[in-house]
């Protein structure tokens, strides 16, 4: 058998010899008609692409429609729950008045139930602009409900009646990292709200509001009966619970007392005013 | 005497840079014949010796020359001429549409054409590497095309393939080495 090394083989290559590539005739043919072809084949191209292009902005229309009406749905359905919900920021914060009540002072809307249209947002709300408040509204339409945030406070409301269902806010002077909860579709929790959220010592403990109860009356540091609206009842760190005795009507912290699990209840006072606590 | 003025006009043509044509073809289709007439037959001859089929060589000239044409604007925007562009739509066209059985067939058929006019090397031995260059790969055989038949160096290979040079001399060596393997078989 033969041994080839690479020298034979690249010396073999090399005295090849090639005949000339006889295709002047075709050169010439081509030369003459390429141009043509490439009309011809440009138009072809041409087609499907306008075609395509045709399609494409059809779709990009369509979508555009339904965007737009979508988007106009959302900018109304918010515009309406803005409209319910959010007031003058010349008007003070508290309950809204119910319509067949009629604004009959202050003491509106303090009882339970759904006596009230609406909360008013403790803090300033431009009049008759809902603009700024659109980026910050979200609506949940499967639950009818929205959330409006505003200056450190997150509403969650009832779409359809207007209601404010709960409340989260961040607005601590001392602690912006503090947030509280009211995960209650009760009345007296939002009521309770503005007294509580705008109060440094009920930020300082750091707590979780358990429950809101209606009461009538309490005891100040006089032993004198007086009315009130709502208890609070709050858990703090260490095991410590605080009740806090609030008036709705006036948005106004009447007392505290606070206790452990281990010592009972504990009589203080706060803002010059005893309570009894349970 | 003749007039000089066809001298003179050839020579400017002659003159004229594969650049220049390519952009003056943008705004003057008809100036592209310039190009097909240089690089028509060359593209052919390297595609048929790639190959071994003339009429397939043609369509692959034709089509990288068609391409060419249609994207003259970009190229002369590119600034970088057509020739090593069109060599690689040319290598890329063989590679693609090449069916390695049905050509080894046809590069058999048409080795008693290759070898019709032979010097003085022997037939045998002709035939028997030009039987096992059928047989590689046709990114080998294009260098090999390229290296021995159009007596190319290394960096001009690699210019118009689109490889470096050291990826050409690897490919070289392992085209020689599987020809090698083939012709001792």
């Amino acid at each position: 058998m033969k041994t080839w090394r690479d020298a034979d083989i690249e010396k073999s290559l090399t005295d090849l010899r090639w005949p000339p590539v006889d295709n002047v005739e075709r050169k010439q043919t081509f030369l003459n008609t390429y141009q043509q072809r490439a009309a011809r084949r440009s138009a072809q191209h041409t087609r499907p692409h306008g075609l395509a292009l045709g399609w494409t902005v059809a779709c990009c229309c369509i979508l555009l429609i339904v965007t737009g009406i979508v988007t106009v749905r959302t900018l109304n359905t918010m515009q309406v729950i803005a409209e319910r919900i959010l007031v003058p920021a010349s008007t003070v914060a508290g309950p809204l008045p119910h319509p067949e009540q009629g604004g009959n002072g202050s003491g509106e809307g303090t009882g339970t139930g759904g006596t009230t249209l609406g909360w008013r947002l403790p803090v300033a709300v431009q009049t008759g602009s809902t603009a700024p408040f659109l980026s910050h509204l979200l609506a949940d339409r499967t639950h009818h409900t929205a959330t409006v945030a505003k200056d450190g406070f997150t509403l969650l409301t009832d779409t359809i009646s207007g209601q404010i269902l709960g409340v989260t806010s961040s607005k601590i002077p001392d602690r912006s990292d503090f947030n509280i909860v009211y995960p209650s579709s009760s009345l007296a929790a939002s009521q309770v709200l503005p007294a509580l959220v705008d109060n440094a010592f009920f930020h300082r403990i750091d707590g979780k509001v358990l429950s809101v109860t209606p009461i009538p009356t309490y005891v100040d540091k006089n032993a004198t009966l007086k009315s009130a609206s709502a208890a609070v009842l709050v858990s703090g760190r260490g095991g410590w619970r605080f009740t806090f005795v609030v008036d709705a009507a006036t948005n106004t912290l009447l007392g505290v007392s606070w206790s452990t699990h281990v010592t009972g209840i504990v009589l203080s006072s706060w803002r010059g005013a005893y309570i009894i606590g349970k | 005497m003749e007039s000089p003025v066809p001298l003179y006009t050839e020579l400017a043509m002659e003159e004229k840079t594969e650049q220049q044509v390519l952009e003056e073809s943008v705004t003057d289709p008809g100036q592209f014949d310039e190009i097909v007439s240089r690089y028509y037959d060359e593209l052919c001859r390297y595609a048929s010796k790639t190959l071994g089929d003339a009429d397939l060589a043609g369509d692959i000239a034709e089509e990288a020359l068609f391409r060419c044409y249609e994207r003259r604007a970009k190229l002369a925007k590119a600034g970088q001429g057509c020739r090593s562009w069109l060599y690689r739509v040319a290598t890329n066209l063989m590679m693609s549409s090449f069916d390695r059985h049905a050509a080894a067939e046809r590069h058999v058929e048409r080795t008693a054409f290759s070898l019709s006019q032979p010097a003085e090397q022997d037939v045998d031995v002709a035939g028997q590497v030009l039987d096992a260059l059928a047989r590689c790969t046709v990114a080998e055989r294009a260098v090999v095309t390229l290296r021995y038949f159009e007596q190319m160096p290394g960096s001009e290979i690699a210019h118009l393939t689109g490889k470096t040079s050291a990826s050409v001399r690897v490919t070289l060596h392992r085209a020689l080495e599987h020809m090698r393997r083939l012709l001792e078989e």
